[in-house]
């Protein structure tokens, strides 16, 4: 399909590609980094990663562990936002430039 | 008999919320309605449906019993599901929806070799739907046992007939409706459980962890496992992660709405509901540390001890311990009726491969009537079940959520690096997708085979040939780095085409 690889050249296309690669960059940053940085504490400082939680409350673990999970939540809406608002206008674009091809074949 | 009461409403209750299951199905006309819904639902109901179809008898029964046993490291695995949950939404929903129509087989072979890539997808969906349907079926036999008080292979054939007779009334076809009212269902039993035990502590977190650190000692306040064993720990977090984005039956779903908008919008409703979820059934977990003594479970003569420690069944002997016998048969028929529905959307999305892709792209390679390919995929159907069924047999003695996190590991080790690969990866060619796949696939379920579960416990040699209970850390790593190779090397001119086609499918994954 010769046009449509055409709109890979097109301006809105580039730049809809490179906000949703910079958003999925960060995104899974912020969604791995936490949780693997506490397992790489715990394998090598035992239980010391652990101590300062502990040191206020055994609780802490828990309530640690749950807000680590509204997190989580928080990124997922986090993408929606950002693709619902940056993302469609470039995606507007793409559209419009696809119709304009469309009629001019 | 202690609990006639009990069993009574279950019953009662399970043939309703079949009834209404009945009542929703619709027949099947086309292909686009078998495999999922026809794009007409929005997007807030397929993400309770989604939700619906990841919250399975693993997540009801399994984690609070697996807090009940490890404390803290119980947790670990709910923050792993949650977190697997929002990587899939930002690394697959968007670009999966785009490119796919019915199955993951569809989105894999869009640019490669469409005979030998599907038939490497449809035998690594088969083994991983497999997987999850034993727990499925381990899940409902074991609510039949507490409830009814029978053996587990009398409540393993009851099982089998509850699937025969739920599938056979149509649960299978309007799954997507069906997993709305279970959603709605399972929060009323399981919120109403939570605010009754919450009531008991007069609403008091601290209360509620005071009164479980004092009867759970170290395990409830420190992450044991992590810090002994933290390999198994990362391998564990690697399946839970990874293997959420291969998991087939739930990628399905993104096909049933409109648009790329509404698909990731589902996601994060999904996201939502499972977290709430995984917060409540961890509560429950961490009460029953405080609540639940071995006096309870030596009250039900039928059950040994073990049965109920050892596995799953915490979530009912609280409720019958804490709020009674009515209850238990409400909140029972509610969690058998939550898992049937898994087993329903499991079965289905095992049909669909054994259909759509064995039979129709790999065996027949050309097009069949509708209602031909809906016919070999209720035949695909009953085998897979009788199957799951066979295999149930064995592992009664399991944790659910332990067990569905090796369906997770299979699925991370083989359809998370070719599903990844394909769309992120220009690179990737048909020869490297199925050698890499199956490396995973082969050697994820080689080192399930190796480790303590089989190769000790059942088939009693006295020590493991892998030392950890996890194989998604070393198969996974092992699948991209043989798909890489695979790929790089191949020079032939169909490796070229698939090559060039790759700007044509990253188009169509951006813009739909």
């Amino acid at each position: 399909m010769p046009e449509l690889i055409k709109i890979k050249e097109d301006p809105s296309f580039q730049l809809l590609c490179k906000r949703r690669w910079r958003s999925c960059i960060v995104l899974i940053l912020l969604a791995l980094s936490p949780f693997f940085l506490m397992i790489f504490l715990a394998s090598y400082f035992d239980s010391l990663a652990f101590d300062f939680l502990l040191a206020q409350d055994n609780r802490h673990v828990w309530y640690f562990g749950g807000l680590m999970m509204f997190y989580f939540l928080a990124l997922s809406a986090l993408h929606v936002f950002v693709a619902n608002n940056y993302h469609e206008d470039a995606n507007t674009q793409v559209e419009l430039v696809l119709k304009a091809r469309d009629s001019h074949y | 008999m202690t609990f006639t009461y009990a069993a009574t409403i279950f019953l009662i209750t399970s043939l309703f919320l079949i009834f209404v299951s009945k009542k929703m199905a619709t027949r099947t006309k086309s292909a686009a309605d078998f495999y999922s819904s026809r794009g007409d639902i929005s997007s807030f109901q397929n993400g309770l449906a989604m939700a619906g179809d990841y919250i399975s008898g693993a997540a009801i029964f399994g984690m609070s019993s697996l807090i009940f046993i490890a404390g803290c490291d119980g947790f670990f695995y709910a923050m792993s599901f949650v977190l697997g949950w929002t990587v899939k939404q930002i690394l697959i929903t968007e670009r999966a929806r785009n490119i796919g129509r019915f199955t993951v087989a569809d989105i894999i072979s869009y640019r490669l070799n469409r005979g030998s890539v599907r038939a490497f997808t449809s035998l690594s969906t088969l083994a991983i739907i497999l997987i999850y349907l034993i727990v499925q079926f381990v899940a409902v036999a074991q609510v039949f046992q507490f409830v009814l008080a029978i053996g587990y292979s009398q409540a393993l054939l009851a099982a089998g007939l509850a699937v025969v007779v739920f599938v056979s009334l149509g649960g299978f076809v309007a799954s997507t409706r069906v997993q709305i009212i279970k959603i709605y269902a399972l929060f009323l039993v399981v919120g109403f459980l939570c605010g009754f035990l919450m009531s008991e502590y007069d609403f008091s977190l601290s209360k509620i962890f005071n009164s479980a650190n004092a009867a759970g000692g170290i395990r409830m306040a420190v992450p044991l496992g992590l810090l002994e064993d933290p390999v198994s720990q990362l391998s564990l977090a690697v399946g839970l992660i990874f293997g959420t984005s291969g998991l087939p039956h739930t990628t399905t779903r993104y096909f049933s709405v409109m648009n790329a908008k509404q698909a990731r919008q589902s996601a994060m409703v999904a996201t939502g509901v499972i977290v709430l979820f995984f917060l409540m059934i961890s509560l429950v977990g961490v009460v029953a540390v405080a609540r639940l003594h071995l006096d309870d479970i030596d009250g039900l003569d039928w059950v040994s001890t073990s049965e109920i420690l050892g596995t799953n069944m915490v979530i009912l002997l609280l409720s019958r311990t804490v709020v009674g016998n009515l209850f238990l048969g409400f909140i029972a028929a509610i969690t058998f009726f939550a898992t049937l529905t898994v087993i329903a959307k499991l079965v289905s999305t095992g049909a669909s491969s054994v259909s759509r892709d064995i039979y129709v792209h790999v065996i027949l390679r050309r097009r069949v009537e509708a209602m031909v390919e809906a016919k070999v995929a209720r035949l695909g159907a009953l085998l897979i079940g009788v199957l799951a069924l066979c295999f149930s047999v064995v592992f009664d003695q399991q944790n659910l959520t332990f067990l569905v996190s090796l369906a997770f590991g299979v699925a991370a080790a083989s359809n998370f690096p070719v599903l990844l690969l394909s769309l992120y990866w220009r690179g990737l060619t048909s020869r490297g997708a199925l050698v890499g796949g199956l490396v995973g696939l082969i050697s994820s379920l080689g080192l399930i085979i190796a480790s303590k579960l089989i190769w000790v416990d059942l088939l009693k040699n006295p020590e493991a040939l892998y030392p950890y209970d996890h194989p998604a850390l070393f198969a996974m790593l092992l699948a991209f780095a043989t798909a890489w190779l695979f790929s790089i090397t191949d020079r032939s001119d169909k490796a070229k085409r698939e090559r060039l086609a790759f700007d044509e499918q990253y188009i169509r994954s951006q813009i739909g």
